[in-house]
Formats: structure tokens, sequence, C-alpha cells
């Protein structure tokens, strides 16, 4: 049985232009991307800004439309189904997103913020949801007396925290994390990510966990997926990925983490020079004729690299 | 703010609460003297004209008395009389009540249809929006003060309700074009995105994620829409394009002084409604300004 697999995933957005707005071009935002989730990990899916990672993500959840491709979840594949038959897996794939400002409505209480699940998915009487809210608020580390208050009285990590409770109320299986500390301060970071490992032990959930910082990933991931121009480049265990990178990209990725050891600082720089100029001269070898990004192949059982 | 203190059974759990959005509206209101004076005066004349004109029956102000031609105010006539000797106080609190109605019925039906189409094609987005869209902009093409005059001149019995309904044909596609704009940049924000997620239908997201977000523009737009439509009305009956004679109106009674014998001689006549008409419009203007920045938190007053 598969837990959550996405295959052959594709999702194009349509370029409109010319007088009737008629579509023109497409952009490949995610160009047949395949990965398996396993319960209980957390898969990190890391890539320069606009490799296509946050709209893997939507897709996932059913926010954006897939263009072609599978996202099997239970067995099942949600692609296909119709709205009201994709409300019953809802519950199970939640997510935390990237900016706690926006996301968060400004209207609305947090009672009411983290009750907005509860009472699509499950009937409580009033008072049994303010006990709910009050554990909820408790388990994330706020103050439950403060459920009254609206969300522009908070900072952005207790914030990311009322998100984390929202997606944790219908207890999910999955939850999808696109970049939900790049909005916090680095003092803040560390913080909310190992609170969100506290929880994903306690409540057995896997993640995908969407960054562009490698050094994150790295203390989050059991599993990297490297991305490029939408597609994967390289996946394989964190060790696979840190200790033994094949393709070049990810070499570079790699490369570009600064180093904050100041006595290495030239080799690192000598480094990043040395991988930037073999990306240089080895860029047929690593992409084809039309400098397309090969499909993945397996080079052991748990590292697979694009490559010809 | 309330101490917290929780004791095991929440009989007694004191919450801290934070202001609402009403609350911030009323503080901003009560900072302000002079819109909350507005604020008062204005609902003080609404509800003296309405209460006040029940008891005018129609034969009170229709019944001419030509022994009474332009008599000016006085103990019988608070106001005078004007040239058929009917009395200007009864007439004004009529026209007042006929003119407030049609402006409060106009911004009520234009604002639920503006804000019906337009969080619908703002929030939808694609053909649905397509097709509303086009709607709106056949109809500001179309000259609508001239179809207006034109409906009114030919339909035989014209009265308040009329009045109402061709206004309301025209004048809800500026609403529906804001609220359709606010509402695309609003869906674009994450919060929506997230209801979506917790599995919140389109219907309820709409109107309880995104209308609440919307609130104080519709409430600022809507009050100043009320004056603009007093506006409207009194215009076009004192250009004797509005109400019939029968159906006394505050623009009625100013156009008597286009008469120019009227206009030097017998103010009583015409003054009272231009000075309601102003008083009315400052009093909505100065609530209509301090609820823009009750709405604007850097403007706010405290
Ligand atoms: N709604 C949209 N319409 C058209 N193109 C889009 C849309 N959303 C994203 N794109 C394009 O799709 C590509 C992938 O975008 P996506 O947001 O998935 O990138 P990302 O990897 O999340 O980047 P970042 O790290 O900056 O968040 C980009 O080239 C972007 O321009
Ligand atoms: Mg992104």
């Amino acid at each position: 049985m598969t837990f959550l697999r996405v295959e052959n995933l594709k999702v194009y957005y349509p370029v409109r232009g010319g007088f009737f707005r008629r579509v023109i071009d497409h952009v490949k935002a995610v160009d047949d991307i395949t990965l398996d989730l396993q319960p209980g990990e957390t898969y990190g899916l890391v890539g320069e800004s606009g490799c296509g990672k946050t709209t893997t993500g939507r897709t996932i959840i059913g926010l954006n439309k897939a263009t072609a491709g599978k996202i099997i979840f239970n067995d099942i594949d949600l692609t296909r189904l119709k709205r009201r038959q994709f409300h019953k897996y809802r519950k199970d794939i939640q997510m935390i997103f990237q900016d706690p400002y926006s996301s968060l409505n400004p209207k609305k209480r947090v009672i009411d913020i983290i009750a907005e699940p509860i009472r699509n998915f499950e009937k409580l009487s009033p008072k049994e949801e303010r006990r709910k809210v009050q554990d909820l608020m408790e388990k994330v580390g706020l103050s439950p007396d403060s459920i009254f208050k609206y969300p522009h009285e908070f900072s952005g990590g207790q914030r990311q925290r009322i998100g984390i409770a929202r997606a944790l109320t219908v207890n999910p299986k999955i939850i999808i994390a696109d970049e939900p500390v790049s909005a916090l301060d680095v003092s803040v970071q560390a913080q909310v990510l190992n609170f969100m490992k506290d929880i994903q032990k306690e409540y057995n959930l896997t993640y995908l966990f969407i960054s562009h910082d490698l050094g994150i990933v790295r203390h989050m991931s059991d599993r990297i997926g490297i991305m490029y121009k939408g597609r994967l480049v390289e996946e394989g265990t964190k060790e696979n990925i840190f200790n033994q990178p094949k393709h070049i990209y990810t070499k570079r990725l790699l490369a570009a983490i600064p180093d904050v050891n100041p006595e290495k600082r030239d080799e690192h720089l000598l480094m990043r020079k040395e991988v930037n100029e073999e990306f240089e001269r080895n860029y047929e070898k690593y992409f084809d004729a039309e400098g397309k990004i090969f499909d993945l192949k397996k080079i052991s059982d748990t590292h697979s690299v694009a490559l010809p | 703010m309330a101490a917290p203190a929780v004791n095991g059974n929440d009989k007694e759990i004191k919450f801290e609460k934070s202001p609402s959005g009403w609350s911030i509206i009323f503080r901003e209101l009560m900072k302000d003297k002079l819109a909350l004076f507005s604020l008062i005066l204005f609902f003080a004349i609404v509800i003296y004209v309405f209460v006040y004109s029940m008891n005018i029956g129609p034969d009170q102000i229709d019944r001419i008395d030509l022994k009474n031609k332009y008599s000016p105010p006085n103990s019988i006539h608070w106001l005078g009389t004007d040239y058929g000797g009917r009395d200007v106080f009864n007439q004004l609190i009529v026209g007042a009540r006929n003119s407030l109605t049609i402006a409060i019925a106009i911004t009520l039906i234009t604002s639920a249809i503006g804000i019906t189409l337009g969080l619908i094609a703002g929030y939808f987005g694609g053909l649905v929006d397509n097709i509303i869209m086009r709607i709106i902009d056949f109809i500001l093409t179309l000259p609508t003060l001239m179809i207006i005059i034109v409906f009114v001149t030919l339909v035989p019995k014209f009265n308040v309700l009329n009045f109402i309904l061709i206004m309301s044909a025209f004048y809800w596609v500026g609403k529906a074009r804001l609220i359709r704009s606010k509402t695309l940049a609003e869906r674009e924000l994450e919060y929506v995105a997230a209801s979506k997620t917790l599995g919140t239908p389109n219907r309820k997201i709409m109107l309880f994620q995104v209308l609440p977000n919307l609130s104080s523009i519709i409430i600022v737009n809507m009050t100043l829409n009320l004056a603009g439509n007093i506006g409207i009305e009194t215009g076009l009956s004192y250009l004797g394009f509005g109400l019939p004679e029968g159906t006394p109106s505050l623009g009625t009674l100013i156009s008597y002084s286009r008469n120019p014998v009227v206009m030097e001689e017998k103010i009583w006549v015409w003054l009272p409604a231009a000075l309601l008409i102003l008083v009315m419009m400052l009093c909505i203007n100065f609530v209509g300004q301090a609820l823009k920045r009750a709405a604007d938190a850097r403007q706010r007053l405290g």
C-alpha cells in the first residue's frame, strides 16, 4: 500500500496574451516529478526560487489543479476525485503556510481561526469546542486565555504556532510545510522547527518540508529531493545528498551554503569556484541537448539522480 | 484588560478580549466629537421625519387654500405656505421622508446587488467574472441619466417605488466593480487558501472570511453613497424629472425657487428644504470621514 505517492505530476500554468487573452504558452511550474512519502518521515523538497516547490505542495493539497499525473493517497488517486469526494481526505492532508501574517484572517479571533476545521468536520458544542481550542493552544505553547485575541496581537512566531494548531485540529496524517519559518526571525526559526519535530513524534506526522534553505532541510529531513526547473535532479537520504552528491546542481547548492568557520573560508570559496567551473564545463553531461533535465535513475536503494 | 483566571469548571473564566471591529468604529466616533454630533443629529432628523410624517395625511399636504397664498411663517403655518396655500412645513417633512426613503432604499438595494455580484465575480474569477464584467461594462456605456429621464416622462404613474427601482437598476455597477477589485486582491491572501484546505465551502469563505475584510470599505462606501443618492434624487426632482407634484420631495420644494419672485421674496418656501439637505449631507460626510479613518489604522485618532 502506498501512503502518499506523487506520480508523474505535471502542473502547467497558462500564459495568456494577445487580443482575446487566449492561452499562448505554458509555464511548466512542475514538469513530471515522482516522489513517495513514507509514514512518519520528513521529506525535504529543496530548490531555488521559482523551481516549483510551492506549486507541488499546493497541488498535493488540492489548491492547484494537476495538468497531468497522479497523487495517490492510501491507494486512491486524489486528482480524479470530485470536490465532494475530496472532502473526506481533506482532514488527512493539511498545510502550514509560509506567511504567518496573511495566512490568518485578520478579522477573526484566534478561537474562530483554530475552530474553523472543527466546525467543518465535527459537530462539537461551543463548550467542547472551546476546550479543544484551549488544549491546542496549550500544546503549541501559547496561553489558552488568549483565544479571544486577534492575530495582529501575536508575534510572527506565535502566529505560526497558531497556524500549526489550526492544522493539527483535525488530526492530519500529512502536513505540507511550505517554508514555514522563512518569514520568521532567525532566533525564532529554531524554536518553531524544534517544536515541529516534537509534534511530529507526538502525532506521528509525515512532513513534506519545503524550503530553499539546505541548512534547515538538513536539520529537519530524513530524505531530500532536489528540485530544479520543475523537475527532480536528485533524491536520496540526508546522508546520500550531503555526503555523496552526484548531480552538479546539487553540488552547486551545497557549495552555496555559507561556511561559518572563518578559517575554512578561503577553502570554501575555492570549492565554490571549482563547482561553478565544473557546472559550466560539464553542462552537456548533466542536461540533454535542449537543456532539459534527465529522468531520475536509481544508483542505489535510496539514492537516485538525473543522469543520462 | 481583564486578568486571566482559569478555574476547574469554566463558568467564571475571564478572557482577555480584544476590541472587535465595531468597538473600533465606536471609539473613533467617540473621539471625533463633530462626527458623533453629526451622527446623533442625522438620526434625530431621520426619526423625527419618519415619526412626524405618519401623522400627516395626504389631505393635509394637498389642501389648497387660495386665501393663504404665500403667507409668511406664522403660528398656524410654521414655515408659511406656498403658491397654493399649502403648508410648507408639512411638505418639508413628507418631502424629507420621501427623499430619505428613496436614498436609503437605493443605497441598500445597490449595495446588496453590488456586493453579491462583486464578491462572486472577484472570488471565482474566470468565466463568471467575465460575464458579470461584460454586463457591468454594458450598463456603464449607457447614458444613465437620459434613460431615467425618458423613463420618468414615459411612465404615467410615477411614484417612490418606481423611482427607487429605476435608479437601483443602474447604480449598482460602481459598487460591484469596487467590491470585485477588493475581492480579487483579498482572495490571493493565504488565509483564503487556508480556509479551502480546512474544508470550508466557497460560499462560506466568501461570506464569513472575505466579506468581513471588506466591511470597512463597504460601510464607508455606503455612507458616502447615501449622501450622493440624496443628491441625485433632489437634483432630478429639481429639474422636474423626479417625483410628480402630488408627492413632495426636498427637490420639488427647492425647485420652487426657479421662480425669481419666490427666489427673492418668498424665501420660506425653498430655504428650509435647502438647509435641511445641506445639514444632512454635512452630517453624513462627517460621519463618513470618521468611519473612513476607523477603517484605516494609520489615520485613527485613538
Ligand atoms: N498563479 C500562477 N500563474 C502563473 N505562473 C505561476 C503561478 N504561480 C507560480 N507560477 C510560476 O511557476 C513557477 C514555480 O512557482 P512556485 O511558486 O512553485 O516556485 P517556488 O519553488 O515555490 O519558489 P519560491 O522559493 O520563490 O517560493 C514560477 O516560475 C512561477 O513564476
Ligand atoms: Mg514558494
